[in-house]
């Protein structure tokens, strides 16, 4: 299906929707601050995360000539103190004013500085930068404005915006902004044509018949390089009256993430021991030279165009207000496809006649919805009355690929001894289908009714549908052949393990009449009812007590139960009697129930449904143990607790404590058990003044999740009709056989930051922040009859332990601007950040250089991120201004 | 990356400019000083605390304000205020701010030039022990009473009394734990002549009060009256 442009799209859509929406353009009183409906919301950089920084000289006066000190909200924090309004001039003889700003100069980086946590989120380089460049004019007298804002740290960390309109009338907005993202500056992919869709080995290789030592040898020379994935997006919206009651807005964003990432590539397990090292059991066993896993990387590059048009009404025909939005999304990936040549051959000993395998990337995607929202006041209780409809769909119909490569499995070849013929897998001929036809479809509808016949009580009831119907359809079946199915690990699985694994169903063929695989894709889909009573009654002048009772009932069609349901009761108490504090208390318990169990209700999609299917005599192998309960569909008991207290001290400083936690019991023994999380914050703010702020916070948060499972007993498999035995207990499933995994998470983050202005002509803000992460992924296990006996002769139960070691990720970083005003329209910025991180993750143990990164059968890219490193970037600045 | 590599040698260069700007402005403003009359500071006086003076040795220093502001306090003509039981906090900024130039009268400039800090408070504490003007004929209900009492919202004018009280003698203070405004800085208006209040609330709309915080209060205020509300607030003042 030739792609057709998703701006193309996008302007049809839009066009179509404005033939409805603009019965004409007028002008009147109306609010468009923060709507914001389409675009970025914020906008900032490395430099300066607010994005205001220049002009964030807080005024002295406060928001008042009454009293020196600040107010403070209502829940007691102190409101900041406004910025001073920039100094304007006249433009021209007329009514309008202006100011603008002009910050350049040039950033130097320092240490270690391509390491990846300094570079992530910002990708440093020694490059000139324009801290900001602004320009503003006014025309106070009709309200007209345009404001334009930029900042540039570098090619890949940019943004501009630009705004106009007259207040009360309408705005329009456009943006562009490009922000990093970098996910490794160590990477030593072993192929060629890295950001492509085809990767191919470097000089020296031989697809599927290289050896370990000529892998490593030549990974070991490979360049290093940078992953990194931008992101460049740009839009432009109106907002505008449209007659006398109605509001409109439109806008369209396009989104293009350009780069390339880490990215998978199998061909068959590659590390399975079958010995112990040389030093006997308990040594890491000698590397496999079957199979083949590949750390490839990937292209990546996406276009999202976003449109979004609609209308609302603000007064509204006999009180009526309605909300009425269509938008659509257009995902469009221009590369869309990957393949790879494999350097190993999945057989030991001999060439292989699969060279690489490929991937299917994401397809392209549209999206539509279209959202109805009306309220109207009700004529009792002071009640109003409040319904939403929204319907949404979501397609894809992208030409679908061939099984197999060409190029990896040509035409005229066979796949080892199966006499799988390659020509029959590897051209679309081999599909049912030749596009992919999907759908889904998505609906809504919540109707709401409010009151408040006391003048301390107000309620409500809700009432919400959603639901979700997946239209598609897909076989998975070979017209070439007569065969369903397909061929696993791209044809390598069948070349290794042989026909009866291949991967396929067909009837009659004895080879592959017995074969338990799934043949179609499985049209998840649910419908929701939820239902919800609510109301808060105020007690006296400083309690306030909420509860909320909801009753959430799924019907997921293609699951484990028919229906659920999910109980919430929800207290909430808000108290002013603490003293001067104000506490926010809540606690929320939940349930949730549903019908009997059924672990496995997928057999409609799974070839034992097919006619010609003839069951094996040992029985259908158990696809799981029948006690697996999947979290989302299993039991539940949880509570969470909030508890948020904020202490004024003084006029002046205020001190904010938070405690929460929540504990999920699921009705699971294998599957996910529990589930759970504590932690606290503390904030202290300080503002003496205008001139000085300052704030402290210490966050600390202790997570935990156990799950327990059960291995199966190996001995059993194509052996014994116990093998069909799906109880936890049975022979298939033993008692012995059990483990438990359990994570466990400690996070802290400490920090402050302080604003000084010296002078009017010294400002200084420095930041300093330390966050610490340390996770244990450990296990516990009944017997050693719960580790796969492929492994069992290289292990001792010393050497299983009880986890793996610790991961951790430690950060600090300090920051500092010192802005000096040298004249009033000429000052100088000068910024320093300097980072200081240590990481340790077991998953990259071993790699300390590219020579290391080929293990086996196994290629890696990344040698992961640097495990002790210092950097710091250095930049100076001039300001300019009006 | 070369036009970056300029953009940072600008930057530099610019620096240096700039450095070398304030080094030579660091003589400038003497001179011009010298040559331009200095705009008054900013007066803020959010902060401004009750203050205290010795009302007897007021009593010998004002001699010279009685020629105007009567021997007692009661003005001899309408266009001078009374200064009898006045805030002596009110009075007291007054005196500074027209020493300061914030505030700006040829009498009364000249007059406070010469006044030290003690010799305002004591001046201020004197005024503020003497009897106020006993209240003239209760007005019946009136559109300026209306305007003081409640404002007009529509309009976006508060209520007087919400700083100058409800008799408009002056503010009743009632701490809640919240930053408070300088009550003791804000005049009692009752009784004060209607040619009085008239001529400050124009200069308070026009700006020729505008140079401390109380002063920009009124001047928002002010902005809202019309001259039609200015006579009748004026008249309803000064009938009581």
């Amino acid at each position: 299906m030739p792609k057709q442009h998703p701006l193309a799209t996008g302007l049809v859509w839009c066009a179509t929707a404005t033939a409805f929406a603009l019965p004409g353009v007028a002008s009147a009183q109306f609010d468009t601050s923060g709507t914001q409906r389409v675009g970025n919301t914020q906008f900032g950089n490395n430099l300066d995360p607010t994005g205001w920084e220049p002009f964030l000289a807080p005024d002295p006066m406060g928001m008042s000539y009454l009293h020196p000190d600040q107010l403070r909200t209502p829940t007691g924090s102190l409101y900041p103190y406004p910025s001073q309004a920039p100094a304007e001039a006249p433009m021209g003889q007329g009514d309008w004013t202006y100011h603008w700003l002009l910050q350049f100069g040039y950033l130097h980086t320092s240490g270690d500085h391509d390491a990846e946590f300094f570079q992530q989120y910002s990708a440093w380089k020694n490059a000139g930068a324009v801290g900001m460049l602004a320009f503003s004019a006014l025309n106070r007298k009709t309200g007209q404005y345009v404001e334009f804002r930029g900042s540039r740290i570098n090619d890949d960390n940019q943004y501009y915006r630009l705004r106009m309109g007259t207040y009360g009338s309408y705005r329009v907005e456009a943006f562009f902004r490009d922000v990093p993202h970098v996910l490794s500056t160590d990477a030593y992919p072993l192929w060629n044509g890295i950001g492509s869709t085809h990767l191919t080995l470097p000089p020296g290789l031989a697809p599927g018949a290289s050896s370990q030592a000529q892998v490593a040898a030549v990974e070991a020379d490979r360049a290093r390089r940078t992953l990194q994935v931008t992101r460049e997006s740009e839009g432009v919206s109106w907002e505008g009256m449209l007659g006398k009651d109605w509001i409109g807005y439109a806008g369209v964003t396009n989104e293009n993430r350009d780069g390339q990432r880490d990215w998978g590539g199998s061909m068959f397990f590659s590390y399975y021991y079958t010995a112990p090292g040389p030093g006997g059991a308990g040594t890491p066993g000698i590397p496999g030279t079957g199979g083949g896993q590949n750390e490839t990387v990937r292209p990546v590059d996406f276009t999202t165009t976003d449109v979004n048009i609609g209308m609302r009404n603000k007064a509204g025909a006999a009180g009526w207000r309605f909300n009425f939005t269509m938008s659509a999304s257009f995902f469009r990936d221009h590369k869309d496809s990957l393949s790879f040549a494999a350097p190993f051959s999945p057989l030991p000993g001999s060439p292989s006649t699969i060279t690489g395998g490929t991937f299917s990337l994401e397809p392209d995607n549209n999206y539509y919805n279209v959202r109805l929202e009306g309220s109207h006041p009700l004529s009792f209780w002071r009640g109003e009355f409040s319904a939403t409809a929204s319907y949404g769909s979501m397609r894809q119909n992208d030409a679908l690929q061939a099984p197999l490569d060409p190029a990896f499995c040509p035409t005229g070849q066979f796949i080892g001894t199966t006499g799988i013929a390659c020509a029959n897998w590897n051209t679309t001929a081999a599909l049912s289908q030749q596009d992919g036809n999907a759908r889904i479809d998505t609906g809504l509808v919540n109707l709401r009714a409010s009151f408040r016949p006391l003048a301390n009580l107000n309620a409500y009831v809700n009432f919400r549908w959603r639901g979700e119907n997946n239209m598609t359809r897909y076989t998975m079946y070979n017209p070439l052949t007569g065969q369903y199915g397909f061929l696993h690990e791209n044809g390598s699985q069948t070349l290794v393990v042989g026909n009866l694994a291949a991967g396929l169903f067909q009837a009659g063929n004895p080879l592959y009449q017995s074969y338990f695989t799934q043949f179609a894709n499985i049209p998840y889909s649910y419908n929701d009812r939820q239902g919800e009573l609510g109301g808060t009654y105020q007690v006296n002048n400083h309690n306030s007590l909420g509860l909320t009772y909801t009753i959430d009932r799924q019907t997921p069609q293609q699951r484990e139960r028919t229906y659920l349901n999910d109980q919430h009761l929800k207290l909430s108490w808000d108290s002013h009697s603490l003293g001067e504090s104000t506490l926010r208390f809540s606690y929320e318990y939940e349930k949730r129930t549903g019908s009997p169990y059924n672990y496995f209700p997928y057999m409609p999609w799974y070839s034992p449904s097919l006619p010609g299917y003839v069951q094996d005599e040992l029985g259908i192998l158990a696809y799981t143990v029948s006690q697996m309960y999947k979290y989302d569909m299993s039991d539940l008991k949880a509570t969470r607790l909030k508890a948020i207290i904020t202490t004024p001290l003084g006029n002046t400083a205020t001190l904010t404590t938070t405690f929460y936690g929540n504990r999920n019991q699921y009705g699971a023994q294998i599957g996910r058990q529990s589930a759970s999380t504590t932690g606290a914050d503390v904030s202290f703010d300080w503002t003496p003044s205008a001139s000085t702020s300052f704030n402290g916070y210490l966050s600390m948060e202790s997570s935990r999740i156990k799950q327990g499972n059960v291995a199966d007993n190996e001995s059993l498999m194509d052996q014994s009709p116990l093998q069909a035995s799906t109880q936890f207990g049975g022979p298939m499933y033993p008692y012995a056989n059990f483990w438990t995994a359990t994570d466990t998470e400690k996070d802290a983050n400490i920090g402050a930051t302080l604003t000084h202005v010296f002078t009017p002509r010294v400002k200084l803000d420095v930041g300093y922040n330390y966050t610490y992460s340390r996770g244990v992924n450990g296990y516990d296990y009944a017997s050693t009859g719960a580790i796969t006996p492929g492994y069992l002769s290289i292990l001792t139960t010393a050497s299983i332990g009880n986890g793996f070691p610790a991961n951790i990720y430690r950060l600090q970083t300090l920051t500092a601007n010192l802005n000096l005003a040298l004249t009033p329209r000429v000052g100088l910025r000068l910024f320093g950040q300097y980072g200081f991180g240590r990481y340790a993750d077991w998953h990259y143990t071993g790699f300390d250089g590219p020579g290391d990164l080929v293990i086996g059968n196994r290629v890696y890219t990344d040698l992961g991120p640097q495990t002790r490193w210092h950097a710091a970037v250095l930049g100076a600045f001039v300001t300019l201004k009006l | 990356m070369s036009t970056l590599r300029i953009l940072g040698l600008t930057a530099l260069a610019t620096i240096g400019m700039a450095w070398m700007q304030a080094l030579l402005a660091v003589d400038g403003p003497a001179t011009a000083s010298s040559t331009t009359a200095r705009p008054a500071p900013f007066l803020d006086v959010r902060g401004q605390l009750p203050i205290a003076g010795s009302a007897h040795d007021g009593e010998g220093k004002a001699t010279v304000c009685a020629a105007c502001h009567g021997p007692k306090g009661i003005a001899v003509a309408p266009n001078f205020p009374n200064l009898a039981g006045q805030s002596a906090t009110y009075l007291y900024l007054q005196l500074k701010q027209f020493k300061g130039g914030q505030r700006g009268d040829a009498i009364m400039s000249a007059q406070a030039a010469n006044l030290s800090d003690a010799d305002m408070r004591d001046l201020a504490s004197y005024f503020a022990s003497l009897p106020a003007r006993p209240p003239g004929s209760a007005e019946p209900p009136s559109a300026g009473a209306q305007l003081y009492l409640e404002g007009d919202p529509a309009r976006g004018i508060p209520p007087c009394q919400g700083c100058h009280g409800g008799d408009a003698m002056g503010p009743r203070v009632e701490a809640n734990g919240k930053p408070q405004p300088p009550w003791a800085s804000f005049p009692r208006l009752r009784g004060q002549s209607a040619v009085y209040v008239i001529k400050e609330l124009n200069d308070f709309r026009a700006g020729t009060r505008s140079d401390s915080s109380n002063a920009r209060i009124m001047h928002a205020i002010a902005g809202t009256l019309n001259d039609d509300d200015i006579q009748r607030l004026s008249a309803y003042l000064s009938s009581r």
